[in-house]
Formats: structure tokens, C-alpha cells, sequence
């Protein structure tokens, strides 16, 4: 949770300084805290959280299943007579389809408030000024738009971490290359069907 | 379960070997682990498989389980087909099978009273002090009496422990039938007499039907009624502990002495 909303605060701060300083430029700055909350609700939050949440948590799924395969605990598990599939990936698929939009609701609010920081401190924009913009430009529209995607990536980390860490083979070392082979993938894949996610909300929402 | 038990008794009637694997082979990425493997073990048997390492013993144990699928022959428990068994009804039959695993297989985040308690999930009819109860029972039948061992996860106990606390949580279902994947392997000889006397008390306490995977001949010697010997994935030697010590087989003798030169390393052909 630390890393993601690090990420947020932080994103949401250097996007307002730069979308602010470029605005001025056309004498539009008055527009940077909606395009920034805008941009941080259906983009940047989303997408940050669930890329910190592939890396910490698609990481640890991948080798804690990684190393239960190479130690013969899944193996313990079937003779027992447990379904590992039921046992293990079942519990954390759900975990994350619920805990990354949770979290991505959190990094939305941290991430807009960090961006209002750098408004107040760095453009001169009042705190109050700064949320009234925010308020008017973004709608429920476009927060949906970002919470709903991030089920889906949720739901990715898991399955990549989970399927990668059954699929591990040659001890530490394969467990190694497994979960640095899920981290890549659960990127690349949340990246690809960010782009298909969000060209299908756009039409549905 | 009460069909698992059903099936049990129709082939204790009919006399049947309780396990029963004709002509198994199987190839990993076309390498040729088995090779047309026939075993049986009657009812209250201890068969140690005894070969050398790489040779497809655990291989052999995970087939019997159900883990591997053998690419052709036939694996039997009782009168169920395991190769051909759907899943739920694999499951079932696991339920009164033990395995006792090489590493031990504890669950690394589990404390050593969940690990052991483990097998009491799907019993649901258990309250917390009841398992918390048969737990220390299983313990004691390992004899790990101290109760300060229940917190302790995985990684702070030794190896001899470990195995101990893998004994207690395969044999706490009471198992009609065990299977011992090279028990004794890294342990020191003390500690390997003590899981060897565990395995005859386990026989003696619940007469489980037995296969010992193993490379440790004292302990094959001590747990076995019978030595089956694998060699290039076939079983090349069958015969009482007797019959195997008095063998004149080069093979069956080089391994038992452990000498490095003989058929064994030198590739007699089989066929």
C-alpha cells in the first residue's frame, strides 16, 4: 500500500507542476487541476497502483507458489487430498480483484491531493480554488472508468503470479526467472489491456 | 468417503493386492524414466524400492499418488484405477493415503500445529480444542512431547524434527496405506534409526500398508518385508529382505555394498 500511494502522491504532484508550467504557457493554467484529476482518475492511478501491486504482490504470489512447487508443498497439499487450485489461487485472485480497485480509490484521492499541494505551493492556486476546478471537471464517469479497469488488473497479477509460480521448475533459480517472468508480464498485459479497456468504457460509459 | 471405505473392503474380500502397477512407463521431455514397471503390495506389506538416485523411485510414489500421470500401464489402489480415476474421487482415496515427503513438504507460513492440523480442515464436525488436542496426540506419536514446538514454523527446526512433525501430519488421518519418500536421506544415523523405528511402529500401530522409496540399504534392511530394486526403469530385483541379502545378483550386491565399480555403473544392458 506504501509503494502505491508513494507512487500516487508523487505522480499526482509532478503532473500538476508540469501540466501547470506547460498550461502557462497559454495563460490556461486555471485548467491544470482538472486535466490533472482527470488524467490521475482514468490513467495514471489505475494503471501506477496496479503496476506497484504487479511488482510487490504479482512477485510474491509468483515465488511463494514457485517455492511450495520446487519444495513438493503442492505436492503435500494434492496428496492430502486439497485442491491447490481451490486452496491457493482461489482466495488471492478474489484478494486482488477486490484489494487493487480498493487500493486504486485511495491512490485517486492521495493522488489528487498531492497534485493540490504543488497547485497551492508552486502555482498559486488556492486549496479551495484547486478542488472547486477539480470537482467541476472530473464526474463519476471517469472515476468508474479507472476503478472498473483495475478489477481487471487485479485479477491479471493474480493469474499470472499464480499460474507462472505452479509452472516453476529448477529450484531457487527457476523460481527466480518465474517471478521475474510474472512481474514483466502481468506489465506488459496490464499495459495492452489498458489500452482495450479503455477504448471499450469509452463506448460503454 | 464411506464408498472409499465400501471399495476397501470388496477388495480385502476378494484378496487382492492393495497396490498394483502393471507395465507403467513414463518419459520426461523423452527421457525414459519407466519403463514398463510391475509392482504389487499386499495388505499390511512394507516393499522398499531401493535404486540409485535419478532412477524414477519418487517418480514411481507420485504415480501411485496420482501426482504423475503415467503415459501408458495401469496403477491400481484397491479396486480404483488411480490413472483413470476422475479427481473428486482421487481426492477421496488420497484422504486415507499418507505421504510422507523427502524435505518433509511442512508448509513454510504455517506454524508446526497447522501444519499438523492440516488434514482436520475438511473435518469440519472438529471443534478448535478437539484438533488442537489430536495435535499434540499426532506429536507425541512422533515423540516431539515438547508443546513449545507447536509455534514454531518450519525453518526453526532441524532437519530430524521436520521430518517428525511431516510423520505427524501424514499418519494423523490414520492411514490405511503410507508412502515414505526416502525418509531417512540427510539425516544423521541416530536420527535415521529414529524415523526407521517410527516406520515399524507406524506398521505395528495401524498396519499400513507400506512403500519405502529409499538408497539407505540399512534402513531397507530394518523397515522392509520385501526390496524391490529399480535399474533403468524396470524393477530387476524382487525378493524378501532375506532373499535380497543372500542374492547373487552383481547388481543387487554392488548396491548393497555400495561399491562404485560393478554392472551397476558400468551399463549392463537389461534387455
Amino acid at each position: 500500500m506504501a509503494v502505491a500511494l508513494l507512487t500516487a502522491s508523487f505522480t499526482g504532484m509532478v503532473m500538476v507542476l508540469q501540466t501547470g508550467v506547460q498550461l502557462s504557457r497559454f495563460q490556461s493554467e486555471n485548467m491544470t487541476p482538472g486535466i490533472a484529476g482527470i488524467a490521475l482518475l482514468r490513467e495514471i492511478a489505475p494503471v501506477l497502483t496496479s503496476l506497484a501491486v504487479a511488482a510487490r504482490v504479482g512477485a510474491g504470489i509468483c515465488a511463494e507458489i514457485g517455492t511450495m512447487k520446487v519444495t513438493e508443498q503442492l505436492d503435500a497439499l494434492e496428496s492430502m487430498g486439497t485442491d491447490p487450485i481451490h486452496y491457493l489461487v482461489v482466495p488471492r485472485l478474489v484478494a486482488a480483484m477486490l484489494m487493487v480497485p480498493a487500493l486504486t480509490v485511495l491512490a485517486d484521492f492521495v493522488g489528487i491531493l498531492g497534485g493540490c499541494l504543488v497547485g497551492v505551493t508552486q502555482l498559486g492556486i488556492t486549496f479551495d480554488t484547486y478542488l472547486e476546478i477539480t470537482f467541476h471537471w472530473v464526474d463519476l464517469q471517469d472515476f468508474f472508468s479507472g476503478f472498473l479497469k483495475t478489477t481487471v488488473f487485479g485479477a491479471i497479477v493474480a493469474i499470472i503470479g499464480c499460474y507462472l509460480g505452479f509452472n516453476s521448475e529448477g529450484g531457487a533459480e527457476g523460481v527466480g526467472v518465474a517471478t521475474t517472468r510474472a512481474v514483466v508480464t502481468s506489465f506488459i498485459l496490464i499495459l495492452v489491456s489498458d489500452y482495450f479497456l479503455t477504448a471499450l468504457l469509452l463506448k460503454v460509459l | 468417503m464411506e464408498s472409499t471405505m465400501e471399495n476397501h473392503n470388496e477388495k480385502d474380500r476378494a484378496g487382492d493386492p492393495v497396490i498394483r502397477l502393471v507395465d507403467v512407463h513414463l518419459a520426461f521431455d523423452g527421457n525414459q524414466v519407466l519403463r514398463g514397471v510391475n509392482l504389487e503390495v499386499a495388505e499390511g506389506e512394507t516393499v522398499v524400492v531401493v535404486g540409485q538416485s535419478g532412477e524414477g523411485k519418487s517418480v514411481l510414489l507420485k504415480i501411485v499418488i496420482g501426482l504423475l500421470q503415467p503415459d501408458s500401464g495401469e496403477v491400481w489402489i484397491g479396486r480404483d484405477r488411480i490413472d483413470q480415476t476422475p479427481i473428486e474421487r482421487l481426492n477421496q482415496i488420497r484422504r486415507r493415503i499418507a505421504m510422507v515427503f523427502q524435505g518433509s513438504a511442512l508448509f513454510d507460513s504455517m506454524t508446526v500445529e497447522e501444519n499438523v492440523a492440516f488434514p482436520y480442515i475438511e473435518e469440519r464436525s472438529l471443534s478448535q480444542s478437539e484438533i488442537h488436542k489430536r495435535v499434540e496426540e499426532n506429536l507425541r506419536r512422533v515423540h516431539l512431547t515438547d508443546t513449545s514446538v507447536l509455534e514454531k514454523k518450519p525453518a526453526e527446526l532441524s532437519g530430524g524434527m521436520k521430518k517428525r512433525v511431516g510423520v505427524a501430519r501424514a499418519l494423523s488421518m490414520r492411514p490405511d496405506i503410507v508412502f515414505w519418500d526416502e525418509p531417512t536421506t540427510g539425516l544423521d544415523p541416530v536420527n535415521a534409526d529414529a524415523i526407521n523405528d517410527l516406520i515399524l511402529e507406524t506398521k505395528k500401530t495401524t498396519g499400513a500398508t507400506s512403500i519405502v522409496v529409499t538408497h539407505d540399504m540399512a534402513s531397507a534392511f530394518k523397515v522392509g518385508d520385501r526390496i524391490a530394486m529399480l535399474h533403468r526403469g524396470r524393477i530387476v530385483h524382487d525378493a524378501t529382505v532375506q532373499e535380497t541379502r543372500d542374492s547373487d545378483d552383481p547388481m543387487v550386491q554392488q548396491f548393497i555394498k555400495g561399491e562404485a565399480s560393478g554392472p551397476l555403473s558400468e551399463g549392463v544392458s537389461l534387455a
